[in-house]
């Protein structure tokens, strides 16, 4: 294999760095990434222009842009984009402003800190299949403790019918999501705040900078690469994160809780129509794509306007 | 108690329905010659069976497994493997993996069978296991259920049955003494199960409705107590007009009438009920009155309170305006895979499980209506809360449907369908009319009618 690497001579003499060498070294992982996500990619692509129905395995043809123009002509659809953007910008939002404060107290050492750290830390190392079978419990029309602990206090008459209305179904699974998710949000921020540098904060006190004002035009500044970066993972994941609907309500009632992702799900697993899910895939594939280039643009826009 | 629900009459009509899908899988019929049919394992060169559960739980998975080590005890060179997805989920794991080819044994039951059928995906074991000790424990209804697709073909060995009663609360009934004295008698009608919507509380309903999957089985029910007697064996098709019970205009009555019953007398969040939801709701006392398979009955006993507490009970499923009522008593089995790279052993495996007392203890285990002659005489199955199954059987007026329609290839679709559809009319955003209309239209287009064969 060294034999066939092409080598380079520097003027010098010396033999320089064998600039192929590091595409040897990077074969081994390319092939994986082929295998596992761009043969998956091409595979979805080629069966989302077939009727590919399980239980009809008699008629497996292609039939165009059929899949695409049934998803687009679907009752639901509509509905499922509006709760895919409700779902993530509400989920965001509180998820991030939450986060941040908890990342801020909890960079301060007080006592218990580390325990603090730990108890907030669970969620994100549960499943979240798991988080919403619990939260379907804590939801529960009838039984469940959020409606029992609010009749009890007589914040509310009658039981709030969390789940079997379609309404607030959707907060009840939005809530469980920000709950789940506002801990990736402290982990990664108050991992930012740490690398603030001490000189740079101690400075702003000398000149006399509230903490307020520190914290608005010195630290934020300071970490918003990574806040960038984390902002735009959590809408891809968040996007692309059916758990915790599937746990709580399937998409119900009436498809009326589902988001792009559990549509998805819904209708490999359960209506078994692989031709149809392959073409949402793709669809969801293509937003997250554009999304990510419009994002990524306007934010590097927006710094070299800021240098 | 089985052998008197068999109505030989129907076996013409059923290889008839089945004909077409029969015809697709004649081929495998000579497959005992070939070498997946001969392997023979050794300690130096083992073989796993992989089998797939439908109806994984608690009182039945640990004892299939228990079954499995006993099994390789006895075939050095064998192992078996056990997979138990939830109910859930075991339609989409079980069709996921007979279409990568990578598993022996699959219970297909609901809409499995036929599109595995069509699919070529289940072997035909009778040539093997006609001759094998587990064949001849079968009860003869068992025999004509796992000769359902035609003479000298055995696609799925049966392992259990399920019949549907209701599980009821009588002390939540105690203000409706006339409906509750009519649910004993087992003549109480759908329209006494509406009816009884005064008992509700804020916290207690009437009725366990299923919302998650399956939902469209309680439309099912309804309409075939209002359609029958007048019902093909399968119970799909009207005999008089030979289309699709969907048709008639009974079925709309019982429709309308389950969805009041649906808003009137069911709890809210049973929109989402699948079936844990709804056992669980009876258990809690969220409801009071549960149609479910003969399985629940260990359940209840274990979680709420033993049937001889008096505190539940258990009744025949609500009639129609014409007195009758009708139900599958079909249920789950073992099918071997074609794909299978060892179908003697995995056939074996059928076999041992099939075989006494191994069929008896699941049976009585799992609480699941017998499959063997020597269980079918067992006391057990005919006393305490199973003495509702002897009576089931007994009654003219309760039509016992043998599956048939069920195990067409086209169920699944329907069954995906009407799911949504009854969710659409649970939002009150699909009309009973236009549901019915389209229902219709299925079964008259895209499903084998028996009496256009």
């Amino acid at each position: 294999m060294a034999a066939s690497i092409h080598k380079l001579v520097r003027k010098d003499g010396k033999k320089s760095h064998n600039i192929l060498a590091p595409l040897w070294f990077l074969i081994p992982a390319l092939i994986l990434v082929a295998i596992f996500i761009y043969y998956p990619v091409f595979a979805t692509a080629n069966m989302s222009f077939k009727n590919y129905k399980l239980f009809d395995q008699g008629h497996i043809f292609y039939n165009g842009f059929t899949n695409f123009r049934e998803i687009f002509k679907d009752l639901h659809f509509h509905r499922i984009i509006q709760n895919t953007v409700l779902w993530v910008t509400v989920s965001l939002f509180f998820q991030f402003t939450i986060g941040f404060i908890l990342a801020l107290y909890l960079k301060s050492k007080f006592r218990f800190s580390g325990l603090y750290q730990g108890i907030i830390f669970i969620p994100w190392a549960l499943s979240g299949f798991l988080m919403g079978l619990v939260w379907k419990w804590i939801f529960d029309d009838s039984l469940g403790v959020l409606n029992d602990m609010m009749l009890k206090t007589h914040l509310i008459s009658k039981p709030i019918p969390w789940l079997s209305n379609p309404n607030w179904a959707m907060a009840a699974v939005i809530i469980a999501n920000i709950w789940y998710g506002v801990t990736f949000f402290v982990i990664m921020i108050l991992a930012a705040l740490q690398g603030v540098p001490h000189e740079i904060l101690e400075a702003a006190e000398l000149d006399g900078c509230s903490k307020a004002k520190a914290l608005f035009l010195v630290i934020v500044p300071y970490i918003r690469p990574t806040l960038i970066l984390i902002v735009l993972l959590r809408i891809i994941w968040i996007t692309n994160f059916p758990d915790i609907i599937f746990g709580m309500t399937s998409g119900g009632p009436n498809e009326q809780t589902h988001i792009l992702s559990s549509w998805l799900v819904q209708k490999i697993t359960y209506d078994q129509d692989w031709g149809s899910g392959s073409a949402l895939g793709l669809i969801m594939l293509g937003v997250l794509f554009i999304f990510t280039i419009f994002y990524l643009l306007a934010t590097r826009l927006e710094e070299e306007s800021e240098g | 108690m089985i052998k008197q629900l068999a109505t030989r009459k129907s076996a013409a009509v059923l290889t008839t329905v089945a004909l077409a899908l029969s015809v697709l899988t004649m081929g495998s019929s000579s497959a005992a010659t070939d070498a997946t049919w001969n392997c023979a394992p050794t300690k130096a060169k083992p073989v796993t069976v992989r089998l797939i559960e439908y109806f994984a739980g608690p009182a039945r998975t640990p004892l299939l497994n228990a079954y499995a080590r006993q099994f390789e005890s006895k075939n050095p060179g064998v192992k078996v493997e056990i997979i138990s997805p939830s109910q859930a989920d075991s339609p989409a794991k079980i069709t996921q993996l007979l279409q990568a080819k990578n598993v022996d044994i699959v219970e297909p039951a609901g809409a499995i069978l036929g599109q595995a059928m069509s699919a070529k995906q289940i072997a035909n074991i009778y040539p093997y296991f006609s001759k094998t000790k587990g064949w001849a424990g079968l009860t003869d209804y068992s025999k004509f259920q796992a000769t359902l697709f035609g003479k000298n073909t055995t696609y799925m060995v049966p392992n259990g049955y399920y019949t549907k009663s209701a599980f009821v609360r009588p002390g939540a009934l105690t203000a409706v003494p006339a409906i509750l004295a009519k649910i004993k008698a087992g003549t109480a009608t759908w329209q006494d199960i509406y009816d009884a919507k005064s008992t509700n509380t804020a916290t207690s309903s009437m009725y366990a409705m299923r919302g998650a999957r399956a939902s469209f089985t309680q439309a099912v029910f309804i309409i075939r107590a209002y359609n029958a007697p007048d019902l093909n064996s399968g119970g799909y098709w009207n005999k008089s007009t030979k289309t699709s019970m969907f048709n008639n205009p009974k079925s709309k009555d019982a429709l309308d009438l389950m969805m009041k019953i649906w808003h009137d007398a069911s709890p809210a969040a049973s929109v989402a009920w699948g079936y844990p939801e709804m056992v669980q709701g009876f258990i809690d006392g969220t409801a009071n009155y549960l149609i479910q398979d003969n399985e629940v009955i260990q359940m209840v006993e274990d979680k709420y309170a033993p049937f001889t507490s008096g505190k539940w009970f258990l009744a025949q499923m609500p009639k129609g305006p014409t007195g009758y009522s009708a139900q599958d008593v079909s249920g789950g089995g073992w099918s071997v895979a074609q794909s299978s790279k060892c179908k003697n052993i995995a056939a074996n495996f059928v076999d041992f499980l099939t075989t006494d007392p191994q069929a008896s203890i699941f049976a009585r285990a799992y609480g699941v209506g017998p499959v063997t002659k020597t269980a079918s005489t067992d006391p057990f199955f005919k006393t305490g809360a199973w003495a509702i199954f002897d009576k089931i059987g007994k009654d003219p007026k309760e039509l016992k449907l043998d599956g048939s329609d069920v195990a067409q290839t086209c169920y699944g679709e329907f069954f995906t369908q009407a799911d949504k559809d009854m969710q659409a009319m649970y939002a009150g955003s699909l009309t009973t009319t236009d549901a019915l209309k389209s229902w219709a239209t299925f079964w008259d287009t895209k499903c084998i009618n028996p009496y256009k064969k």
